[in-house]
């Protein structure tokens, strides 16, 4: 069995990782930052990580409707508001019996990972990440709309206070 | 950490934008849901905490009533009793009766204080989630700005509210 230390620091919320093709579900350590500890026998195996923008998604606005009710009008929504971007990384890795790998989400760069340290080969497929315009263009619309809708509920409250 | 076992973990099909997309939902679904009992359950402690804090503070105010009627009416007994030979009872009586007449109105004064402690309280309560909010949960400082300059508004809303309904009285 081969074992593989995964850490990626900085990846945006939502992040999706997957090993050899399946996702896997990362844990944060007291650094924030993502670790993953696993074994498997293959010698080689594949890491995807996206980050895919929500708001370009299908039906988003419900979505976004439904998140800022049950968020108590976006006060428990945790999700980020900054930096719009698509992330695509893509990498082989060749396994050794401890791997260990080390990444750094890229603000600088048009890149989305730097690796760190690693002590292994690793083949990179893909490695971008692009600002989402159309994102950030429909954020600043739900933005007016939730300042609409705390602004309606203000004015219901006061009304419901004094009538 | 725990190590997983890679080739256990089921390939769930090819990584498609709907299975991005159903996952991305779920996950956020389930992330505010939890925010949204975390923050429910510190508030339910806090409120009820601070309820209980009320409830000590109106029970040691009723043991002060209590206590003082106690000795009020034992010393007015033992007034009455040591002056019922002499024939002057009553005229000692009187001015200890004022006395138990303004140590009433006191009473009533704190008691009419009660509600605005009652609004602290809340006021409390909901700072604590504010910060609890902030620290565990995340939320920035914008919201926090906003949700203070809210509750200022609403808590002085209550306050008016409660005082122009004692006016009208």
């Amino acid at each position: 069995m081969n074992n593989i230390t995964l850490k990626v620091r900085g990846a945006p919320k939502n992040s999706l990782i997957f090993l050899d093709d399946k996702l896997i579900k990362i844990k944060k350590d007291s650094f924030s930052n993502k670790m993953f500890k696993g074994q498997t026998s293959k010698n080689e195996i594949s890491l995807k990580i996206y980050k895919v923008q929500e708001l370009t998604l299908k039906n988003w606005w419900l979505y976004e409707i439904l998140y800022f009710i049950l968020s108590i009008f976006g006060l428990f929504d945790y999700r980020a508001k900054t930096g719009f971007y698509d992330v695509t990384y893509e990498a082989n890795i060749k396994l050794n019996a401890d791997t260990q790998l080390e990444l750094n989400f890229d603000r600088k760069t048009e890149n989305a990972f730097t690796v760190k340290a690693t002590n292994t080969e690793l083949n990179e497929k893909e490695n971008k990440k692009e600002q989402n315009l159309k994102a950030k263009k429909r954020f600043k619309w739900t933005i007016v709309c939730k300042v609409l809708a705390w602004i309606l509920a203000a004015v219901v409250v006061c009304l419901c206070l004094f009538i | 950490m725990k190590v997983v076992n890679l080739d256990a973990i089921k390939t769930k099909g090819e990584i498609t934008t709907q299975s991005v997309q159903k996952y991305l939902v779920y996950n956020n679904f389930l992330n505010i849901l939890f925010s949204l009992l975390t923050a429910i359950t510190v508030f339910s402690i806090v409120v009820v905490f601070s309820y209980f804090v009320v409830a000590l503070i109106s029970f040691v105010l009723a043991l002060f009533l209590f206590i003082g009627l106690l000795i009020i009416t034992l010393a007015t007994l033992g007034i009455v009793y040591l002056t019922t030979d002499i024939g002057k009872a009553w005229g000692w009586f009187d001015p200890l009766m004022e006395r138990t007449q303004a140590f009433y109105q006191v009473l009533d004064k704190i008691y009419h204080v009660l509600p605005y402690l009652d609004i602290a309280c809340i006021a409390l309560c909901v700072v604590s989630i504010v910060l609890f909010a902030k620290n565990k949960l995340c939320i920035s400082k914008t919201k926090i700005v906003w949700l203070s300059i809210f509750l200022v508004v609403l808590v002085a809303c209550a306050i008016f509210a409660f005082l122009s309904q004692g006016g009208s009285k």
